[in-house]
């Protein structure tokens, strides 16, 4: 099909067309392995920083390329369209852990930290949820205590991606546990600080290239310089890293709903039933064409908030609507991709039954359906 | 050093292709394009001759607005600027013309070097790269899966039938042709993408190059008649039954046909 993006320019169809060829050669293949072995593959980390890629969204001063939200767009969709648990990784290192170690940290932890980070030579964790907390962030019980020249940490987080592969952790814990969402700090935390453990993997229907963990803090140590940002003003620093998340999270339901459907077009000619492919029968026509099209209807909105926000506009019902409608959309179109593809797709060896699994965990992640209809309502002024 | 490499852009590996109504060519205009495969080898080899040294890569392509795009990804995988032949003659031209118009190219840019990949994935003609040789008076090795220069001359591989490989030593300037597979060609970084923009893009026409009278469909002595898909033949019968079964029934049918 021809390319309809207008919007977009000679630099974005590079990027996605270098970002394309990237992940078809070197995403995809090991898509399905990584999948089966719930295995990260580290080795992309630093092949990626050489290209410059990590470095997308980072400004040119740190190395970055100063790039834009839809950039950013572009390459969340490519990713994902290779695998959805691999995307997931390379988006918690970058816009995350990098994120906000380039926002709020202090320039000597963004020089200790960031150029390697962002060569993909050392990957990062953040470590947000808690077995309490997932939401609602006020709830977040591990403590830091200031002691001489240190942080004292204590508690566990819960449900951390790449904890098992990070070299470095972005840890939310609470300084200040009366001032509740006002009494939160971020501190990086390295892989090995004695008192620090990740303790056993945690094993997922979905994204299962992507690695997840439990962490324990126990009286775990951290020099006082390795507090991100000031003290007590975590929450806001968080949301602030967080704000591309729904973009971020419609791009890549967009990435995954894309294979799935590009797959089943080539069912769709190639399986003959009747006599004829089933591609002809008006019932599979019909379900694909809907698919196409919530497709096409996902990306536009998602790309509309990416604009919006590259041109200072009020972006945020617009991100909270791609959210919702590109993950919910890639949930149907994921679904009826294996109803195509019937037995054929529901084997193990089949990449279609990795989509239908890798999609769900958007539609919760990175606020809940539920919780995008209801910021869409309150923006509606109900 | 300089080099010239020569890109043909062709339409992606995963378009659907049919047939322009009056059959003379493809319908190009819902589809998409990408760079002839060979051709990203024979750039990829170019540009590992710029890492290994002093060298100005200059890209070539022939071909409408849509060619720009295939300019772009050249010279963001690292080539220094591009020389855009945009004229309908041009087009219209067959090998002949258009190997003239890259040889008057390489006239002006004199270049050390000239890579081309084998063959173009869509015309499969392996016609311009020895042509342009010819016409430029350069030696040239086909079929080349790796290169390596010396101050004077360029020692490559070639790949011959069977497996079998031949070297091959090369006074420069001289004309590679490229086989795919010789490299594992790059992918454009992020910081190439960016500095693509303020990278040269040179457009001319076959009478801004001193050939307009020696291309174009009027000059041209190959002509594409017509292309087409060849009917499905349902000629094939499928034998049916045990192994034996189909045994007996195949060497009767043999001999029916008076082969054995």
């Amino acid at each position: 099909m021809a390319d309809v993006d207008f919007y977009l320019s000679d630099e974005q169809r590079e990027l996605q067309r270098a970002l394309r060829e990237f992940t078809a050669k070197e995403i995809a293949p090991i898509a399905s392995q990584c999948d089966a072995e719930e295995r990260y593959p580290v080795e992309l980390f630093p092949r990626l920083g050489a290209l410059g890629y990590l470095g997308l969204t980072f400004p040119e001063e740190i190395g970055g390329s100063g790039g834009s939200s839809l950039d950013y767009a572009i390459a969340c969709e490519e990713f994902a369209y290779g695998s959805a648990g691999i995307a997931l990784g390379i988006y918690v290192h970058v816009a995350l852990a990098c994120s906000a170690l380039a926002a709020f940290g202090s320039e000597d932890l963004k020089r200790r930290w960031l150029p390697s980070a962002l060569c993909g030579e050392s990957i990062g964790a953040w470590a947000f949820a808690e077995a309490g907390a997932g939401s609602d962030a006020s709830a977040i019980a591990t403590r830091a205590v200031a002691d001489g020249n240190d942080w004292v940490l204590n508690g566990s987080k819960l449900y951390i991606t790449n904890a098992p592969i990070a070299d470095f952790l972005v840890v939310v814990a609470s300084t200040a546990p009366e001032q509740r969402l006002k009494g939160l700090s971020l501190f990086l935390v390295e892989h090995d600080r004695p008192g620090f453990r990740v303790a056993g993997s945690l094993s997922k229907l979905g994204v299962r290239a992507s690695e997840m963990a439990e962490l324990v803090f126990d009286d775990c140590r951290i020099p006082r310089e390795n507090l991100i940002g000031r003290e007590n003003r975590g929450f806001l620093d968080a949301l602030r890293t967080l704000a591309l998340g729904r973009i971020a999270s419609a791009a890549f339901a967009i990435g995954v709903a894309r294979a799935a459907l590009e797959a089943t077009l080539v069912h769709a000619r190639e399986r003959v039933q009747f006599g004829q492919p089933i591609g002809s029968l008006q019932a599979v026509r019909f379900g694909i064409a809907d698919m196409a099209m919530q497709l096409e209807a996902a990306r536009l909105l998602c790309h509309r908030a990416a604009v919006a926000a590259d041109r200072g506009l009020p972006h945020g019902r617009e991100a909270n609507m791609a959210k919702l409608y590109a993950t919910e959309a890639c949930t149907r179109i994921t679904e009826r991709a294996l109803h195509y593809h019937g037995a054929t797709g529901f084997m193990s060896e089949s990449p279609i039954q990795r989509f239908y699994r890798d999609c769900k965990v958007f539609e919760f992640g990175e606020g809940s359906s539920e919780l995008q209809r209801e910021m869409i309502a309150r923006e509606l002024g109900l | 050093m300089k080099v010239m490499v020569c890109l043909k852009q062709v339409p992606h590996q995963d378009a659907r292709l049919d047939v322009a109504a009056d059959g003379s060519w493809i319908q190009e205009d819902n589809i998409k394009f990408e760079i002839n495969s060979y051709d990203t080898y024979a750039l990829e080899e170019a540009l590992r001759a710029k890492d290994a040294g002093e060298a100005e890569v200059v890209v070539v392509s022939i071909g409408p607005d849509r060619v720009t795009q295939a300019l772009r990804t050249a010279l963001g995988m690292g080539a220094d600027r591009a020389v855009h032949v945009k004229d309908p003659e041009a087009d219209a031209s067959d090998s002949l013309g258009k190997a003239k118009i890259l040889a008057a190219i390489a006239k002006q840019e004199e270049p050390d070097v000239i890579y081309c990949g084998l063959m173009a994935d869509d015309g499969n003609f392996s016609a311009i790269p020895p042509m342009l040789a010819e016409l430029a008076g350069m030696p040239s090795a086909t079929g080349v899966i790796s290169s390596e220069a010396s101050d004077t001359s360029i020692t490559v591989r070639r790949e011959l039938e069977g497996g079998c490989r031949e070297v091959v030593e090369l006074p420069r300037p001289c004309l590679l042709a490229i086989q795919t597979g010789a490299n594992q060609v790059r992918y454009a970084s992020l910081k190439g993408i960016m500095q693509a923009k303020k990278k040269p893009v040179d457009v001319k026409t076959a009478a801004d190059l001193g050939v307009g009278e020696q291309v174009g469909a009027g000059a041209a002595k190959v002509k594409i008649n017509k292309i087409y898909i060849p009917p499905k033949s349902d000629q094939a019968e499928l034998l049916e039954g045990s192994t034996d079964e189909i045994v007996t029934q195949l060497v009767g049918k043999i001999r029916e046909l008076g082969v054995l």
